[in-house]
């Protein structure tokens, strides 16, 4: 028997295979040059999922969340059909004005032949929901300025465009050097 | 240029005053003062903080564990009369793409009577052998387009502009709004 409606859960360890198809899906359609180094060890060990220990758990005593290893949290939307047909990824950041967290939106991705049916949409608004449970103030990610369709998919669902902010980076290369104190 | 002498170790709960008052400087140096809610006891709340007498530095930290609700950590800078001279306030990011964490510089501050000692670069130099020794891709900041002076600094420590990326927000009542809309 079918769902009728499609199902968003956290993503299970037995996930991961899936988890890696899609975010190499989202890679060559958002950035082609890119070159997507992550496997399915990489991606079990720095990601947290149902089984995984939770901050409940540590505070309980319970295992390794101090040095932290797990990142991020991947959920996932089941299709009436059964299919994980997409993903999101995010962590949670910080606002220091606020001095709250915050969540930060790293993947989004619905494959093609599940769009137009707001998935995305769906998946924004569990992370909103679990954002809100901890007393998030904020909800962020990076757009690529010429994406005008996403652009205005989340302008609809209420987000507003931080113009007046550059992200800027070092990479690892920069960061071998800095860290030399060059 | 060596910065002059100074030492930067994690904030403990007692360097909380220091930290508020630097987040305010910041704020006001951004023309955003009003916008600081941030108060002591939230700040204690919020930071993993190393235990009191406990010595925790980028590359040996040893601080409360990094949970949701306590997503960051400070390293303060201490300049050569051991007065709070600057600080990093960071959490850490993920590149799903890589299945790697790196470290987001959330606030940089170095307080106005202690500029030009290198104070600015030592922290990020602090930050990127914290990103080495969790053997992390990235370190991740955002900066204000028409702060040139922080840009330049910037890019002479080898970050690059991201600027076909533009951050998005969804915040206040748009995040209320958008938790419920489907409910």
């Amino acid at each position: 028997m079918m769902a009728s409606e499609p199902t968003i859960r956290l993503a299970r360890l037995q996930d991961v295979p899936t988890i890696l198809s899609l975010i190499q899906a989202a890679a060559v359609e958002q950035m082609p040059s890119a070159r997507v180094q992550a496997t399915e060890e990489t991606l079990s060990k720095t990601l947290h999922f149902a089984e995984t220990p939770s901050e409940s758990d540590a505070r309980a005593g319970g295992a390794e969340i101090n040095p932290p290893h797990r990142f991020a949290w991947p959920l996932l939307i089941v299709a009436p059909d059964g299919t994980i047909a997409g993903l999101a990824i995010y962590f949670y950041n910080y606002s220091a004005w606020r001095a709250a967290p915050g969540v930060c939106l790293e993947d989004l991705f619905v494959l093609p032949e599940y769009r137009r049916k707001g998935y995305a949409k769906l998946l924004i608004e569990a992370m909103a929901k679990e954002a809100a449970k901890v007393g998030c103030v904020k909800m962020e990610w990076v757009c690529l300025t010429d994406n005008e369709r996403a652009l205005r998919f989340y302008q609809k669902i209420g987000a507003r465009v931080m113009g007046d902010w550059v992200v800027l980076r070092v990479d690892k290369d920069g960061i071998d050097s800095l860290q030399a104190g060059n | 240029m060596a910065p002059s002498p100074c030492t930067v170790r994690h904030a403990r709960r007692e360097d909380i005053p220091s930290i508020l008052q630097m987040i305010r400087d910041l704020a006001d140096y951004e023309h955003e003062l009003d916008a600081v809610e941030a108060t002591e006891a939230s700040l204690d709340a919020t930071i993993a903080f190393a235990p009191d007498n406990v010595e925790s530095t980028s590359t040996a930290p040893n601080t409360e564990p990094i949970t949701p609700t306590r997503p960051s950590r400070c390293l303060l800078l201490f300049n050569e009369k051991d007065e709070p001279a600057g600080m990093a306030l960071y959490f850490y990011n993920y590149s799903t793409w890589r299945a790697k964490a790196g470290v987001y510089l959330e606030d940089l501050v170095v307080r106005a009577s202690e500029r030009k000692k290198g104070y600015g670069k030592r922290l990020l130099v602090e930050l990127a052998k914290e990103v080495v020794a969790m053997n992390g891709g990235r370190l991740d900041w955002s900066v204000l387009k028409w702060n040139e002076p922080s840009i330049k600094f910037y890019e002479s420590i080898g970050a690059n502009a991201m600027n076909e990326w533009v951050g998005m927000r969804v915040d206040g009542e748009g995040l209320g709004k958008l938790a419920s809309l489907l409910d």
